[in-house]
């Protein structure tokens, strides 16, 4: 990258993605950024096995589940909600129940 | 707002329809808060837009209609089109609309914090309602009275903590006071060589860690994926997907954050405007 780019909005987002002083191409951060190693494809099933696996490897306290730009759908949730959380359930890495009440105390139960 | 990001001009958000056309997230969330019984339900509202008590009073009643599980993701708005809705020429710097000389967000956030400052909560012996009645110093407008203190007590944010006004936000008011020498009454206590400065230094350092490691996210947790499978013979490198205030939890110290980082919540949506 030339020089370090600046935003208005979502900088950090952004120094992420250009990963300053690095000396990557940009065609190294963008293959970094949309071409993880991690390739979540399969069915739920073997999704939550690859996500155990890394969770196991990397550690962590939970999973950030989100699809780019706002294109949530019906299809989406369904997949998510009724697939990949159950299995994820089943392997005992998210929650079965909510315990609390307000979101603070759930976002703190970890 | 439509996104001139591309290019300079509006074609490829229209063209693809990147979020466009979309509603506005308060009674949006106000309707899925009433329709759910667990959900967190956090909605964007920018500080450009929305002057503080309006943004306090409507925090604070979804939170009632939500039972405790609403919060406010907090933005500057990114470009100058979103703007231009409310009648502004350009936006001002995101460090300035969130940080007004050392105070964050001059007068508005005060304003958010005491609606949910909650200590004592809203009845006739809470703390601040006495401190009222021997005359309200200015950061605390008497208006904001009007609505009770939100369901959670304290109203949840959810900053943009890659930056520093956003850290600041982001950390409790007790570490907040210190950062800056005061809370001598409020603060834990220390052993008496501690003094001010040290105790400053050390909330400072709570606050904004040093050195300063990346947000965990979906991007960070890639990386370090990579970088575990890659080295050879290095230590895997911790990551914390839902990482608090940046910064992994100690028994003893842990900050308590009042707000979460934004990672926590969406990693790739666009400010409101």
């Amino acid at each position: 990258m030339p020089g370090r780019l600046t935003t208005n909005g979502e900088q950090g987002s952004l120094d992420r993605f250009q990963q300053w002083g690095s000396g990557k191409t940009l065609r190294q951060l963008a293959a970094e950024r949309f071409d993880s190693d991690l390739d979540l494809i399969g069915s739920p099933d073997d999704v939550a096995d690859q996500m155990a696996q890394a969770a196991e490897e990397i550690g962590g306290d939970g999973f950030l589940i989100s699809i780019p730009f706002q294109r949530t759908s019906r299809r989406f949730i369904n997949e998510v909600c009724e697939g990949l959380v159950p299995a994820l359930q089943r392997r005992r890495l998210v929650r079965e129940a909510y315990t609390r009440s307000t979101l603070r105390d759930t976002l703190r139960e970890f | 707002m439509v996104s001139e990001a591309y290019r300079g001009t509006a074609e490829a958000t229209l063209k693809y329809g990147l979020q466009v056309p979309k509603h506005d997230p308060v009674p949006l969330a106000a309707i899925i808060a009433a329709a759910t019984s667990r959900l967190g339900v956090v909605a964007t509202m920018s500080t450009m837009a929305w002057p503080p008590f309006m943004l306090a009073r409507v925090s604070t009643t979804i939170d009632h209609i939500a039972g405790g599980r609403f919060g406010w993701n907090i933005v500057t708005s990114g470009e100058d089109t979103a703007a231009q809705n409310f009648g502004l020429d350009k936006l001002a710097a995101a460090r300035t609309a969130l940080c007004d000389g050392g105070r964050v967000h001059g007068p508005r956030l005060p304003a958010f914090r005491f609606m949910g400052a909650g200590r004592g909560g809203d009845g006739p012996r809470s703390r601040h309602l006495r401190r009222l009645a021997q005359g309200p110093p200015d950061r605390f407008p008497r208006r904001v009275l009007q609505v009770p203190r939100p369901a959670q007590h304290r109203s949840l944010t959810a900053a943009p903590a890659n930056l520093r006004p956003g850290r600041w936000l982001a950390a409790r008011p007790r570490l907040r006071r210190q950062a800056r020498g005061f809370g001598d009454r409020a603060g834990p206590r220390y052993s008496r060589d501690e003094g001010i400065p040290r105790r400053r230094a050390r909330a400072r350092s709570q606050i904004w860690p040093q050195p300063r490691r990346p947000q965990g996210s979906v991007a960070g947790l890639s990386n370090a994926w990579r970088d575990h499978r890659g080295s050879a013979g290095g230590a895997p490198t911790p990551c914390h997907p839902h990482r608090l205030l940046s910064r992994p939890r100690s028994p003893r110290a842990a900050p308590r954050p009042t707000s979460i980082s934004r990672s926590t919540i969406s990693t790739n949506h666009c400010p409101a405007g």
